[in-house]
């Protein structure tokens, strides 16, 4: 089900009516209403796929029982291993086996041999990569000793699927949500129309920015063999804006569908595009995402606590596995590949760690943050190109066309048409960038009221598409 | 509780109201505007005769050079070819046409894929949502339903065509530039012949064709399929279009050895287009 669809908008209120006014006095009911919920929404886009979430969810709740009785070492390493190779071979075979599989073929083809192996071809799960880190995390936790484990299946089930966060996230702690499932909460105004708020800017993030300039972004990139340099710039910009507004929409109605029900998840973007470094960048784009790979992949690798070559070596690991969850290309390898280079100087000379935009901001700072975006746009074109020498041979038209006229596309648009919507959107987010949507201050409901209108002006409300991160 | 109640019901009230008043400055701003492209010209078209009329798809827009007919044969002609019709959209085109006086002395109907096609597209549907009340008796009340029924749903659903940059183009901008009296787009150069579909299997009979036959039957109807290119799959399918209709015409094959003729693999360019239409002059001796 999409937070964008009309079947979400009778979803929602049904379940929200249930929780509060039927099972409100019941908690236990208010935790299983939450979970049947969930199922139903993820369900609602594939039911088959329900079996691996309730497996999935099943082992850990298993094995985290089993690592809070077992004091040797070795049997709770083998607890680990078994968690572990449930977990990413679900995610191996559903979403890399045919990857690898067509990469070993033609690497063997190249050396004359030919390798006669059937792919597999199939579906990818939606939110695989997001719920099989949320139960990782879970059983790592409980394995390093910093967790103890939930006794309640139900509370358990929940926690994994709990359905505003389970197809895209924000990858929640165990530690910070599963203890939400066991208070009994009550109705809190402030949270909840805080929740609203988000919603309704998530939405128009995702239908009026991110959908519009998926049609000028798809456009472009579809056809980049016959645009000029100043187009192929505004692909590159248009997409940088669809992948944000996409994902931090999504993230802000996940968060604001949570706080209707009394759950508070963790803030996924912060205003990345006015990052001054690429190290800043990552601190406010995917938090979610980053800050696991930090404590489940980079520290135990050994972090920055040896000596410079085994740092730089992590920060690559790291970087290099995140693309690779994003999706199963070269395209994606490279692109962290890419962060990976971008990202190493700023660590090493630390500037990624002064406190994000001070309050006296400078002109040294703006000229700072489009250096960044722009770096940042160039990326973008690694991770929306269909290959690596398509992405080279966009990077290059881009550069050495030459050629600035604005040119009208076969959507029957200019190119630099969306930008007069793009740049007033920067602007208004520039003067909220201090907090998590803009319905704040003297003017909230006028700034809602315009929100909404422009809402049903500048929406796609038909033509709307499944959010990109869905694919990861 | 109450705060929240009280916060949601403001939104609901400034989504509704918003709703109301944006139905109400669009319907009227799109009343007061020019037609802005073919379609809604041809909406607009009133009390006129032409001897010679093309419906059809862009394969008919793009291919039938009507300026050229008149010029060799002196008689009036339209091409009521847009991009995408179905026989839906046609029959539909049909009876406003009939209601707005348009006569016409001989039709020629453009037949391939789109005879396995029902219904109207959503172009068409877009371009007749712009008039509040226009149609209705042709269209069928059914049809309007939830378009009409909640306010500003046919422009939230139709944004493509109705939205907000339409809106001000149709306001700004001069009424639309293609000669509506012609109507003949042309396509330039040589592009990709990238292979096409032809239906394997064609439905036993489409009810909107023989709706279309029955309205006209006070005139001649010749039923024809323009050119493809030699790489459209299942192309020796169209030969039974000609069990489907009376008088019928299948040009699908005739430009093989002319791939200069074609900008894709469904269109003719404008050198191809005008070979065509000397093609038809000289077949039906217009």
């Amino acid at each position: 089900m999409l937070f964008n669809s009309l079947a979400f908008f009778v979803f929602l209120p049904t379940v929200f009516i249930l929780y509060w006014f039927v099972f409100n006095k019941y908690h236990k009911l208010q935790n299983i209403l939450l979970l049947l919920a969930s199922y139903f929404f993820y369900g609602w886009w594939d039911y088959r796929f329900l079996i691996l979430i309730f497996i999935s969810t099943l082992i850990d709740f298993i094995v985290g029982l089993a690592l809070a009785k077992e004091e040797g070492k070795n049997s709770r390493n083998l607890l680990l291993w078994i968690s572990l190779l449930f977990n990413l071979g679900i995610l191996g075979v559903f979403k890399y086996y045919d990857f690898f599989l067509s990469t070993l073929i033609s690497s063997f083809q190249e050396a004359g041999i030919m390798l006669n192996i059937q792919s597999l071809n199939i579906i990818l799960p939606i939110g695989i990569s997001f719920y099989t880190f949320q139960t990782l995390s879970y059983t790592i936790d409980i394995w390093k000793g910093e967790l103890k484990p939930t006794r309640n299946f139900i509370n358990f089930a929940g926690f994994v699927s709990f359905f505003p966060q389970l197809v895209a996230g924000p990858i929640e702690r165990a530690s910070s949500l599963l203890p939400q499932f066991r208070v009994h909460k009550k109705f809190n105004s402030d949270l909840a129309i805080s929740g609203i708020n988000l919603i309704i800017w998530g939405l128009f993030k995702k239908i009026v920015i991110a959908d519009n300039a998926a049609v000028y972004a798809n456009a472009i990139f579809e056809n980049y063999e016959s645009h000029n340099s100043l187009t192929l710039l505004l692909g590159a910009f248009y997409f940088a804006f669809q992948i944000y507004c996409d994902f931090s929409g999504y993230s802000d109605i996940a968060i604001g569908t949570g706080r209707l029900f009394g759950f508070r998840l963790m803030r996924n973007f912060n205003y990345p595009y006015f990052s001054r470094n690429i190290s800043e960048f990552w601190k406010r784009w995917h938090i979610s995402l980053s800050t696991w790979f930090r404590d489940y992949v980079y520290i135990p690798l050994g972090g920055s606590r040896m000596n410079k070559f085994y740092t730089i070596r992590n920060i690559a690991i790291v970087f290099l596995v995140s693309g690779l969850w994003h999706g199963a290309n070269w395209t994606f390898i490279l692109w962290g590949g890419i962060h990976a280079t971008l990202f190493l100087p700023m660590f090493f000379i630390r500037s990624g760690s002064k406190n994000i935009m001070p309050g006296n901001f400078c002109f040294k700072d703006l000229i700072k943050i489009l250096l960044t975006f722009s770096t940042i746009c160039i990326t973008w074109v690694f991770f929306r190109a269909e290959n690596i020498s398509q992405a080279f041979e966009y990077i290059e038209r881009m550069f050495f066309n030459m050629n600035y006229k604005i040119a009208y596309l076969p959507i029957e648009r200019y190119s630099i048409e969306l930008v007069g919507l793009i740049l007033p959107f920067v602007i208004f987010e520039w003067f909220h960038k201090n907090s998590e949507h803009p319905f704040i201050g003297r003017f909230k409901r006028l700034k809602l009221i315009m929100v909404i209108l422009l809402l049903f002006i500048l929406g796609k409300f038909f033509d709307y598409k499944e959010f990109i991160y869905f694919q990861f | 509780m109450n705060a929240f109640f009280k916060y949601l019901a403001f939104i609901l009230i400034v989504g509704v109201t918003s709703m109301v008043l944006l139905d109400m400055v669009y319907t009227s701003l799109y009343e007061r505007s020019k037609p802005f492209n073919k379609v809604q010209s041809l909406l607009k078209l009133s009390d006129s005769h032409f001897d010679i009329a093309f419906y059809g798809s862009s394969r008919t827009e793009n291919h039938i050079n009507c300026e050229l007919i008149t010029k060799i044969t002196g008689k009036s002609c339209i091409n009521l070819g847009f991009s995408g019709a179905s026989l839906g959209d046609i029959l539909l085109l049909s009876r406003i046409n009939r209601r707005n006086n348009i006569n016409f002395d001989s039709l020629f109907v453009q037949l391939d894929y789109n005879y396995n096609q029902l219904g109207l597209t959503s172009y068409f549907k877009a371009n007749i949502a712009r008039y509040q009340k226009g149609f209705l008796k042709e269209w069928g009340k059914s049809q309007y339903s939830i378009d009409r029924r909640i306010p500003f749903y046919r422009f939230m659903k139709y944004e493509k065509v109705l939205g907000f940059r339409e809106l001000l183009v149709s306001n700004l901008k001069s009424e639309t530039k293609k000669n509506i009296q012609i109507g003949y787009q042309a396509k330039f150069g040589i592009g990709k012949q990238v292979a096409g579909n032809f239906p394997k299997d064609l439905i036993s009979k489409n009810s909107e064709l023989i709706s279309f036959e029955e309205l006209n039957k006070d005139v001649t109807k010749i039923y024809f399929t323009a050119p493809y290119c030699k790489k459209l799959i299942n192309r020796d399918k169209i030969k039974s279009l000609s069990e489907k209709v009376g008088i019928y015409k299948n040009y699908a094959e005739i430009y093989d050895d002319n791939p200069e003729y074609f900008f894709n693999c469904g269109h003719l360019n404008s050198e191809g287009a005008n070979a065509f239409t000397i093609r038809i002059i000289s077949d039906f001796n217009l």
